[in-house]
């Protein structure tokens, strides 16, 4: 357990290291923030309900979304592909660590940086611009809120590993991962929620796992999800989870056999 | 005009390398520009919706906001086209095979800045001028004028976005800490996918005449809609000359400071 923490104390300290970079990087996140809250503000200044979501409602989601994004969709694991690429996966494999471990400390560090500056620029943000969105006061919705979000960084974090484990069998490792983010962005709900979608769609939506990286959780935040609802979203994320776990340990077995070290 | 006709053989022979290069990997190739265009819909459906939803976005009606975008996409993805080299060249000064550049008897700010022309980016711009043309026919309110005026104030922006890059090239050779200050460039440019006017002030002013994305996306199209004024006018050509004037200078400037590092 130690050596991971080490992996978690260096990989934020590799943050820190390039000062003024990772100062921009903010600055990119806090114009990503804006040019999203000025579109709606304008949106709502012509009409009291858009999609069916008030102002303060959507002002809220889109908030927490921004944030969420920051948090969940932050990740280290686009490095194992190039590590996969450059043979320098080998170092890993001679090291008496786990490597789901040593990445998954990788993540968490990543999330806790980010999570950290994200909930200071939002803060701030709010405080400036005072928009009028709904504070959540219920512990419970909290707490459940709080665990979706744990959950959806760890189904992330899965659908990343798996989208690295393609530099096992291809250098093209860039131009997937790229679409997939596309994707990804649209059916998590990062344009608009996805509850504005008919029926059909939406409940087509809500049986794949990108609905429950930024959807769920932000539903559950805006206090809009009944027993029922809540219930089938766990229990969802949860299989997701399962499933990706057994197929992404089947990748690294199989990609272990592919692999050949190239480029050591 | 004989420097300028080699000047541009030189970039049709190394876009044509570059070019190439994009058939190496055609699995790639296709899927970024799958990306891309996926990634243009899909912003492209939401606008739709949203606009339909609320018939005008800061007084500007569907047609009109598609055409901000549209414009947008073309100035966006024109860059892009032009000047993917710029995103190599940190590499180039951490290891030092900068060397190489300025030993070359061609311009080492030319080369730079145009020794990749991206492909992928190069077809998107064909649908999106056809895009452009069909939307300003269903606006029908410009004249001769403002389609004269469109096309400098493209240009115009096209210079614009050349001196941000040079900037960024500047900034490269002085600090090797410069990784995100291109994306920093895309992101502020982001602003003008919609009409600069949904911003309140004072960021309003500060997208406009500061960063300036308003006087880069968004005088084009109010030049082509006919409702900019002589005042702003004047001021996108000034900046663009200006600012063009200053990154030269800020080139040459950092170009002293370049060590060699690693080679």
């Amino acid at each position: 357990m130690k050596k991971y923490l080490c992996v978690l104390k260096n990989t934020i300290l590799e943050f820190l290291a390039y000062r003024l970079n990772f100062l921009m990087w903010r600055v990119r996140a806090i114009v990503s923030i804006l040019i999203t809250y000025f579109l709606w503000k304008s949106v709502f200044m012509t009409s009291g309900t858009v999609l069916g979501y008030s102002e303060n409602r959507m002002l809220t989601y889109i908030i927490v979304m921004i944030t969420l994004s920051s948090i969940i969709f932050s990740t280290q694991t686009q490095r194992v592909a190039s590590e996969i690429n450059q043979g320098n996966l080998s170092n890993f494999l001679i090291r008496p660590i786990n490597f789901f471990k040593f990445n998954f400390a990788r993540e968490a560090a990543d999330k806790i940086v980010n999570c950290f500056f994200s909930l200071v620029e939002t803060f701030l943000l709010v405080l400036i611009l005072k928009p009028s969105i709904i504070i959540q006061t219920d512990v419970n919705y909290l707490l459940l809120f709080l665990t979706a979000v744990i959950l959806s960084s760890i189904l992330y974090f899965e659908i990343s590993m798996i989208l690295s484990f393609i530099g096992f069998w291809s250098h093209e490792i860039w131009a997937p991962r790229f679409l997939f983010f596309i994707l990804v962005s649209f059916l998590s709900g990062t344009y608009f929620p996805l509850d504005i979608f008919p029926g059909i769609i939406y409940n087509f939506l809500k049986l794949l796992p990108f609905t429950y990286l930024i959807f769920f959780p932000l539903k559950i935040y805006l206090g809009e999800v009944n027993f029922w609802q809540l219930w089938y979203g766990f229990f969802t994320t949860m299989f997701w989870i399962i499933y990706l776990l057994i197929f992404m340990v089947f990748l690294w077995k199989k990609g272990l056999k592919a692999y050949t070290s190239e480029g050591r | 005009m004989s420097e300028i006709t080699r000047y541009f053989k030189i970039w049709l022979k190394m876009s044509s390398a570059s070019f190439e290069t994009f058939f190496i990997s055609r699995v790639g190739a296709v899927l970024f520009l799958a990306g891309k265009v996926i990634r243009f819909l899909f912003f492209f459906v939401f606008l739709i919706i949203l606009v339909r939803q609320t018939k005008a976005l800061a007084g500007y009606d569907l047609w009109q906001v598609i055409l901000f975008y549209l414009t947008f996409n073309f100035i966006d993805s024109a860059t892009q086209m032009l000047f993917r080299e710029v995103y190599q060249f940190r590499q180039k000064i951490i290891s030092g095979s900068f060397d190489l550049l300025l030993v070359k008897p061609i311009n080492t700010l030319f080369r730079s800045l145009f020794g990749w022309t991206d492909i992928l980016d190069f077809i998107t711009l064909i649908p999106l001028i056809g895009m452009i043309i069909y939307t300003a026919v269903r606006i029908s309110k410009f004249n001769v004028i403002g389609i004269l005026l469109y096309f400098l104030l493209l240009a115009n922006s096209l210079l614009i976005a050349t001196s941000f890059h040079i900037i960024v090239l500047g900034f490269a050779i002085l600090t090797s800490e410069i990784d995100h200050a291109i994306m920093i460039y895309r992101d502020f440019m982001g602003m003008g996918k919609l009409p600069i006017n949904i911003y309140a002030e004072p960021l309003r002013s500060f997208v406009t005449f500061i960063i300036p994305v308003g006087i880069m996306m968004s005088f084009p199209v109010d030049a082509l809609l006919r409702i900019i004024t002589v005042q702003n006018f004047m001021i996108s050509l000034g900046f663009g000359i200006g600012i063009f004037t200053l990154s030269i200078v800020f080139w040459r400037h950092s170009l002293k400071y370049y060590t060699s590092a690693s080679s």
